[in-house]
């Protein structure tokens, strides 16, 4: 899963740190979602969401491939 | 009390509600660890009493080591009310979705080493007469001080 968070976040010329202070989650957390290391929970995605005042898809982007994978995985 | 002290730190808990989950965790800790090192201490005197007639030295360590764990829960809480800034970053930290993941899977881990280790332990006593099966269990309480050490480290690597 792509993230904007990055973009979004120097967008608001904001460091990772005053992100992660907004969001009352640790820096590290804020970094492994801008690297796609850690997908958020719906929680923490419709926080995230709701800070930069978008939707939760404007802010996660789902991969075809993902979204494939978890499909053969239903169907099989 | 048991569901006070394993109480879940939600995110959006304010500093002041953190502040007194923690302190009330803390102190039960504190006061579970004074009462084992005292059970610890009358268990070696009894043993002295009435088995051996010397002092078991490892039940001696062992009662030391609980006062000083209980001891040292008590500064930390007493410290932490005069930083509230370190309390806030704690309560950050506990209550970060992403931190509990890894703490969850760290503890699966211990508890997977702390079996293998147990089953050594206990294979090995019942094999051998001696008493050297007895220092088999330090490791398994160093894996559970080290478990701190592999949440820093799983936190690193994931």
């Amino acid at each position: 899963m792509k993230t904007r968070i990055q973009e979004l976040r120097k967008a608001r010329q904001m460091t990772q740190a005053d992100l992660a202070e907004a969001l009352a989650v640790t820096r590290q957390t804020i970094i492994s979602l801008e690297k796609g290391k850690y997908n958020a929970s719906l929680f923490l995605a419709y926080d995230i969401a709701h800070f930069f005042g978008l939707s939760i898809e404007e802010v996660f982007i789902f991969e075809n491939g993902e979204t494939d994978d978890k499909k053969n995985t239903h169907q099989s | 009390m048991i569901k006070k002290i394993l109480i879940k730190v939600n995110p959006g808990m304010s500093d002041q509600t953190y502040e007194k989950v923690t302190t009330y965790r803390r102190n039960a800790f504190t006061v579970l660890f004074v009462v084992l090192g005292i059970l610890t201490i009358i268990s070696n005197s009894l043993v002295k009493h009435y088995f051996i007639g010397i002092d078991l030295t490892f039940l001696a360590t062992l009662s030391n080591f609980f006062f000083a764990i209980a001891l040292g829960f008590k500064l930390s809480i007493l410290y932490d009310l005069s930083h509230p800034e370190r309390l806030h970053k704690h309560k950050v930290i506990e209550s970060d979705e992403r931190t509990q993941f890894i703490r969850q899977r760290a503890d699966a881990l211990s508890l997977n080493f702390l079996l293998l280790l147990a089953i050594t332990a206990a294979l090995y006593g019942y094999s051998n007469s001696d008493q050297g099966w007895f220092f088999l269990i330090i490791p398994l309480i160093l894996l559970l001080a080290l478990r701190a050490s592999l949440r820093w480290l799983l936190n690193q690597l994931l």
